[in-house]
């Protein structure tokens, strides 16, 4: 049985003064009667030796061991179950005495530290704050900065944080490209143009796969009669159907095709000339194709939408491209969806029939005539932008307020250097054309040196997110001068001071004095800990008139942020990490074993995860629900892919679970049991680690040195659990395994796409497997197994057959998993570990979050009001 | 005599360089301004210069078909040694070899040219690796100190890091290195260039100030930190005045073409045969001299988790094999440039490993490794405890002195590598 | 000006209206229908009517003033002229070219049967490949009714060289081919 210290010893304020420094008598006598015997010189099991570990609390390695052994009788997993148990009041005297010399050893180590270490901003940050600074919501910037590093599971640490000369080139080449964005360069903003464009352009790959039976046209929901679909033969010459209009005369693109290696469709006729916000709407709907009927679809179909950077190199297919949204293609019926995105030099936009299988007609006998399968048709695409609600742009504001811009005369400007101007040259074959040149426009000053010190005055602050001395402007203004004095146009020699600003320690770092945090580092800690970004006016405007830290105020400002849509980015970023979800990608799935997956499986199963999360802070629901709940957030794939009927379309929405369902929590979410898995095999091991680690915050230790991995063995002769068996049956394993493998045990229910399975796919031996959900079109070569033992035993005793008995048993330890994800949201927010100093402040938040019905947007709250966020 | 440790303040000062009368290109001058290079002109070797290049593949290489089990010169040729039969008697196989203290299955990759132990544990901080260690002190004679190249898709696959322990991101592209090392700027694009550099180092000097002043306001190991910065502001400062100089030289003249980059990355083998090639431009038009080369195998990662099966053994044979074959072209391209008396390869040292000593246990003793030319006696297997590793870092120790670099001891080394002599 | 009787490139007759008359060998009449095709994409050159249209040897009369509509143009030029008009018009569809110098009762048709899609742009794909030919001086292309014929000079050209490139041109062509 399982002992549990009273909450009220872990509250750990202020303990009374009689307690401390007394003798090591009560931990002296606790542990000889209930330690040595396995922790001796001799036996020293688990190579820990207590009677030779000094009572050195001011050493990292011996405080460390310490650590160890008080949470090791804290959470009562020594002295083991076997052995005979200490009394209650024995424990509490010795682990009290314990405690108290840790957390004075500690507080006086911390004493006068920072401590969280300065670091710079995450690449996130870096081109979040930038889009933010400027409004310049899609520039990309992110890409070209070196990869961060991790620390304690997250790369808001400053030990995760190197900065080389590399970093500093590439925040040079960053700072410019945001001017050059963010410069306003003509009087008027560019001319918004607006087009209906097809997928199927003059020249390009969808017509020609439409011409070989991979898709066809159609008009009124029925084959364009002026273009029958290819049969025994396909069409001839692309060319020539161009040239009759074949087309362009509006028909809609019906693909039976999905994206693969040979086949990428985009959009080709719109390529972007100016950055900027852009409209888009398309057209879709789904329908079933019988040998040259138009049918009712199956269901209701999805089509991906996708930015697409043309680079000039590259075949199609290998741009780099971002997916911007799933769309429902609703059957014989054209959905109109719309949606306002940025776009970059360059970029165009593709196109996914996602929900298809993935079939080639083109190499079938008798083609598209000969094929019945489902389809997904587009109408058009329309574009519309660049959208500019004011010129010039907030980005050039931001730099030049409004100042006016004139006409660069060279006549008028003798002796100066005339602002640069690069050219981008527009890539491939759109019907969208640059506007006419308009000369050299740039911004005019009649008092340089006022405009700038006034300009400078606005921008400083506002970058370095804190006031900033009238010394340290006066640097900058000093450079502006020398520039102006060597020539530049008033606009170069600005950019000369702006392009340093955003290189500056004082952007890419963010600086917290120690101790307290005044009210403009809380209003950075809390906009980078919730947006992921730096504070915007409200918070800057609270700050400045040092109202942020009031309980009131600031509890005001969390519910704000939280509502925002900004929060998005702290569900991303957080989840990323913390569930391991940035490495979703990390593993292809074996095409034999699990031919059902597809990016858009994939795709949805991160963002399953992710809004799950969001709901569970929206509806301030508690911690059990991290691995057990009535409902999940799914979509029309997912809820497929777990047997789940009733559920349609692309939108993530709240689906009420039946009740013997095991999905619901984290923990059955496919999302991650993919990350815990590689691409052909899972293994209890690193999903019971997971658990331990992410979920309980109870990570097990290494395993000990040239330990072979086990391969598990697909040829299906052996389960893993098999395989495992030493784990159980040597004592050295099973201290760790004991408590490791049974959460993976449990998962072992579901495969590597996160499928629910009672028996074990395998490429040898087995059983016909039935098809189950999987479409119809895809093959299954992959056989049926051994079965699934999910059954365990924790190291309690308490035994679960299954993962949803395994679920309600964890569900019990809600105290445990509301403390984890309290540490970890600290560790995230704060940008430092916690130390065993912290924990008290620790305990408090996950107290007063209980006091008040345990939810995870209260956990938000008690976090920035407790001392370790307002604290350095 | 021990070339100094890389000092801030000594040499000539910036300023006092541009003030003075024009501008020259002469070598020595700009060594005076490098401190930290200063000193290599003396105990660089005479006569036709040395090189390195050091190679990592990161999923491992299978042991059973690597390493021979007899040591010494008569070793039979396992069929991975057998793809590099044409150089045998120009390489040195090791076994029994290992970084003391690396550990952490994968995460040893940050490791295999600095040999800092634990880089799976929190707080890690990695050490200057081989080859930035090789630049700073010869690096300045080329236009490039080195090249840090890999064949990777995503994320940040390098074996260079700082002193700082910061890693130093890839160049991923042949075609790009092509154009970076061999076509020739316009006379306004080096103009521009020269302008863009001067200005750069304007902007990095009002950097440094601004970190400075702030270092003045901030707690001590708040300095530390502060300090990192500052460094990398110097440290590209000093970049960006050597390749000012470079800028007004003439880029080497080559009879090749631009190669295309292949961007299917499962054409893992294509992509760094296509690397090797303009590697050895590189070398040959003395570009660079040393190099550093990742070739991450990331995406035949699912087949080292073989499962026993023996097709995917297979197939992971096949794959391992292709790649020393392209090894193999590698080495027989820098044997085919003669060079003064002798070859290319007799004068670049080729350093090949990966570290994992298996993939499947994901242990990282007993690597694989081997050395290719760079002016030893080779053609030996020099096997060493399998059971208590002998540290590669001896080997780097040995490759520093062959480059003329006599440090006494580099990252966990404890000597130069027992049984490889100069030839 | 040039005079209403002027001979240029195939002929002109007399014309007792405004312009004068040409005749000119058009290409792109693959099938009956393209005669309203010609007529609409004519539409979009001011100053050129069709008068007649002689089908089956894809010549036709076209009226227009070359003062006016080809104002600048070497007379030797003009129908070169026209040839770029009425391709940029029609989408590189149709195209004029000089007469066929072999009198028509030397010409000899030709048939060959052909499978593909009932695709009026497949019709034309198919009419082109053998349109191109050396010695082709008239085609007609049609998949709905399966068959592509043609007028050829025998002295250039023969059946087999049609076959062959249409089956280059992935035209399906079931009978066995003859060398």
């Amino acid at each position: 049985m399982r002992l549990q210290l009273p909450l009220c010893l872990l509250a750990g304020t202020t303990l009374p003064a009689l307690l401390h420094a007394a003798a090591p008598a009560p931990l002296g006598a606790f542990l000889e009667s209930h330690c040595h015997e396995c922790h001796d010189a001799d036996v020293h099991k688990g190579d820990l030796d207590l009677t030779a570990l000094a009572m050195d609390f001011n050493r990292p390695e011996t405080f460390a061991r310490w650590v160890k052994v008080f949470d090791r009788v804290q959470s009562g997993e020594m002295p083991p179950a076997k052995k005979a148990r200490p009394s209650l009041k024995q424990m509490e005297g010795a682990q009290l005495w314990l405690k108290e010399q840790l957390l004075t050893a500690d507080r006086t180590h911390l004493q006068n530290l920072a401590r969280t270490g300065v670091r710079r901003l995450t690449r996130a940050e870096y081109e979040n704050t930038v889009r933010d600074l400027f409004d310049m919501p899609g520039i990309a910037l992110a890409g070209e900065l070196p990869a961060d590093g991790s620390a304690h599971g997250f790369d808001k640490n400053s030990d995760a944080l190197d900065i080389s000369h590399v970093n500093l080139a590439k925040y040079l080449e960053a700072a410019d490209h945001t001017l050059d964005l963010a410069i306003a360069t003509r009087p008027e903003p560019p001319t918004v143009q607006k087009r209906r464009i097809s997928l199927a352009n003059r020249g390009g790959f969808v017509a020609h796969i439409i011409m070989n039976g991979d898709g066809v046209l159609l008009k009124d929901k029925k084959p364009d009669p002026d273009f029958p679909p290819a049969g025994e033969q396909a069409h001839l010459d692309q060319g020539a159907h161009e040239r009759m209009g074949s087309f362009t005369n509006g028909s809609s693109v019906g693909l039976f095709r999905h994206e693969d290696e040979s086949v990428s469709p985009y959009f080709m006729e719109h390529v972007t000339i100016y950055p900027g916000l852009y409209r888009l709407r398309t057209s879709l709907w789904s329908f079933q194709w019988d040998k040259g009927v138009v049918l009712p679809a199956p269901g209701t179909g999805a089509a991906r939408l996708s930015v697409v950077q043309l680079t000039g190199d590259g075949r199609g297919g290998q741009h780099p491209s971002y997916v911007l949204g799933y769309y429902d293609a609703p059957s014989m019926d054209s959905q109109v969806h719309e949606l306002t995105t940025w776009l970059n030099h360059n970029e165009i936009i593709g196109f996914n029939p996602a929900s298809l299988a993935p079939v080639a007609i083109y190499s079938r006998k008798g083609r598209a005539m000969a094929f019945t399968g489902p389809g997904i048709a587009v109408d058009w695409l329309e574009v519309e932008g660049p959208i500019h609600p004011q010129w010039p742009p907030a980005a050039h504001q931001v730099l030049f307020d409004n100042l006016p811009l004139t006409e660069w005369i060279p006549a008028e400007h003798e002796g100066k250097r005339a602002p640069v101007r690069k050219k981008i040259r527009q890539i491939g074959a759109g019907m969208n054309r640059p506007d006419a040149d308009k000369g050299l426009w740039t911004v005019s000053s009649k008092d340089p040196l006022q405009d700038a010190d006034r300009l400078l005055a606005r921008f400083l602050p506002k970058a370095f997110r804190r006031p900033v001395e009238p010394e340290v402007r006066q640097e900058y203004l000093a450079r502006v001068e020398a520039r102006l004095k060597a020539g530049d146009s008033f606009e170069s020699a600005m950019r000369y001071a702006y392009q340093a600003a955003l290189c500056s320690p004082d952007f890419v770092y963010l600086l917290e004095p120690p101790g307290p945090l005044d009210d403009f580092a809380t209003a950075s800690r809390l906009s980078y800990f919730l947006w992921n970004s730096q504070p915007d006016d409200r918070l800057r405007e609270l700050a400045s008139k040092g109202q942020l830290r009031q309980p009131e105020v600031l509890r005001k400002e969390v519910e704000r942020l939280i509502q925002s849509p900004r929060f998005e980015r702290f569900i991303e970023d957080f989840t990323g990490q913390w569930l391991k979800l940035r490495s979703i990608a990390a593993n292809d799935p074996d095409k034999k074993l699990y031919p059902e997956f597809s990016p858009y499986l994939q795709d949805c199963m991160v963002a399953e995860t992710r809004s799950y999360f969001h709901e569970l802070i929206r509806s301030n629901l508690d911690a059990g629900h991290l691995v057990k709940s009535d409902f999940a957030m799914l979509n029309q794939k997912l809820a497929t892919h777990y047997g789940i009927p009733g559920v349609t379309g692309t939108q993530m929405r709240k689906v009420a679970l039946p009740a013997d369902s095991p999905r619901g929590g984290f923990l059955t979410q496919a999302a991650i049991l993919k990350v815990t898995a590689n691409g052909t095999t899972t293994s209890p091991v690193p999903r019971g680690a997971f658990v331990m680690a992410r979920l309980l915050g109870q990570p097990p230790d290494p395993p000990p040195p040239n330990t072979p991995a086990v391969e598990p063995d697909v040829r299906g002769a052996s389960t893993i659990r098999e395989q495992l068996d030493k784990h159980r049956h040597e004592t050295s394993c099973a201290s760790c395994h004991a408590r490791i493998d049974p959460p993976g045990f449990a998962l072992e229910a579901f495969d590597v796409i996160g499928g629910f399975r009672s028996r074990y796919r395998s490429i040898g031996e087995g059983d016909n497997a039935p098809r189950g959900a999987i479409d119809p079109l895809i093959g299954i070569s992959f056989k049926l197994g051994p079965a699934v033992d999910a059954s365990g035993e924790l190291p309690d005793g308490r035994k679960f057959q299954d993962i949803r008995e395994f679920q309600s048993l964890l569900v019990t330890q809600k105290d445990l998993l509301l403390r984890n994800l309290a540490q970890q949201l600290a560790i995230y927010a704060t940008g430092r570990d916690l130390a065993f100093s912290d924990r008290p402040a620790l305990e408090l938040i996950v107290q007063r979050t209980q006091a008040q019905g345990g939810g995870i947007r209260t956990l938000l709250h008690e976090l920035v009001q407790s001392p370790l966020f307002q604290t350095r | 005599m021990h070339p100094p440790r890389l000092a801030r303040r000594s040499g000539l000062s910036r300023r006092a360089f541009l003030r003075g009368t024009g501008f020259s290109l002469s070598l020595p001058f700009l060594e005076a301004m490098q401190p930290a290079f200063a000193r290599a002109a003396e105990t660089a070797p005479v006569g036709a210069p040395r090189r390195m290049v050091c190679i990592q593949t990161n999923m491992g290489i299978m042991p059973q078909l690597f390493f021979p089990s007899e040591a010494g010169i008569s070793y039979t040729a396992t069929p991975y040694l057998d793809t590099l039969a044409a150089h045998r008697q120009q390489m040195t196989v090791f076994s029994g070899v290992s970084h003391p203290g690396v550990t952490g299955g994968h995460a040893a990759e940050r490791c295999f040219l600095t040999g800092t132990p634990h880089p799976e544990r929190g707080g890690f901080r990695n050490w200057i690796s081989l080859d930035q260690l090789a630049a700073e002190q010869v690096g300045n004679q080329t236009r490039y100190p080195s090249l840090t190249l890999a064949m990777s898709g995503e994320g940040n696959a390098t074996l260079s890091y700082t002193r700082s322990g910061a890693p130093i991101p890839s160049d991923k592209s042949p075609k790009k290195l092509f154009q970076k090392l061999f076509v020739q700027g316009r006379p306004e694009e080096v103009a521009a260039s020269v302008e863009a550099l001067r200005q750069g180092q304007s902007t990095l000097d009002f950097l440094g100030a601004q970190s400075r002043r702030l270092n003045r306001l901030l707690p001590k190991a708040d300095q530390d930190r502060m300090d990192q910065y500052f460094t990398s502001v110097r440290e590209l400062e000093q970049r960006l005045h050597s390749s000012e100089a470079w800028e007004q030289r003439p880029k080497p003249a080559v009879d090749a073409k631009a190669p295309e980059d292949i961007d299917d990355q499962r054409e893992f083998v294509a992509r760094t045969k296509l690397m090797f090639e303009v590697m050895k431009l590189a070398l040959e038009t003395d570009s660079t001299r040393i190099i550093s080369f990742f070739i991450d195998t990331t995406v035949i990662h699912n087949i080292t988790h073989h499962g026993h099966r023996p097709e995917v053994i297979a197939e992971l044979q096949a794959k391992e094999t292709a790649q020393f074959e392209a090894l193999n072209d590698f080495l027989t391209a820098l044997t085919g440039t003669k060079e003064q008396d002798t070859t290319l390869l007799d004068r670049t040292m080729v350093l090949y490993g990966t570290p994992m000593g298996s993939a499947n246990s994901h242990s990282n003793v007993n690597l694989p490794v081997l050395l290719a030319g760079g002016g030893f006696k080779h053609g030996q297997h020099l096997a060493f405890d399998q059971q208590n590793n002998y540290p590669l870092t001896n080997l780097y120790r040995t490759m520093l002195h062959r480059l003329g670099i006599a440090d006494e001891s580099f990252s966990t080394s404890n000597g130069t590598l027992r049984g490889l002599e100069m030839a | 000006m040039l005079s209403a009787t002027l001979m240029l490139d195939g002929g002109s007759l007399c014309a007792d209206e405004a312009a004068p008359t040409f005749k000119h060998r058009v290409t792109g009449l693959f099938s009956p229908d393209r005669e309203q095709d010609l007529r609409g994409v004519l539409e979009q050159l001011p100053g050129i009517t069709l008068q007649s249209l002689d089908y089956a040897h894809a010549e036709a009369v076209f009226q227009y003033d070359p003062a006016v509509v080809f104002k600048g143009t070497k007379p030797e030029d003009i129908a070169k002229r026209f040839d770029e008009k009425i391709r940029a018009a029609s989408s590189n569809t149709f195209g004029i070219q000089p007469l066929y110098l072999v009198p028509h009762d030397q010409l000899k048709s030709v048939e060959i049967a052909v499978v593909g899609l009932d695709c009026k742009a497949c019709s034309l794909a198919a009419y082109e490949t053998v349109a191109k030919i050396e010695g082709v001086t008239q085609a007609t292309a049609s998949f709905r009714e399966g068959k592509v014929t043609a007028l050829i000079d025998p002295a250039r050209t023969n059946q087999a060289a049609l076959e062959k490139a249409l089956k280059k041109k992935q035209v399906s062509i079931p009978s066995t081919s003859k060398p």
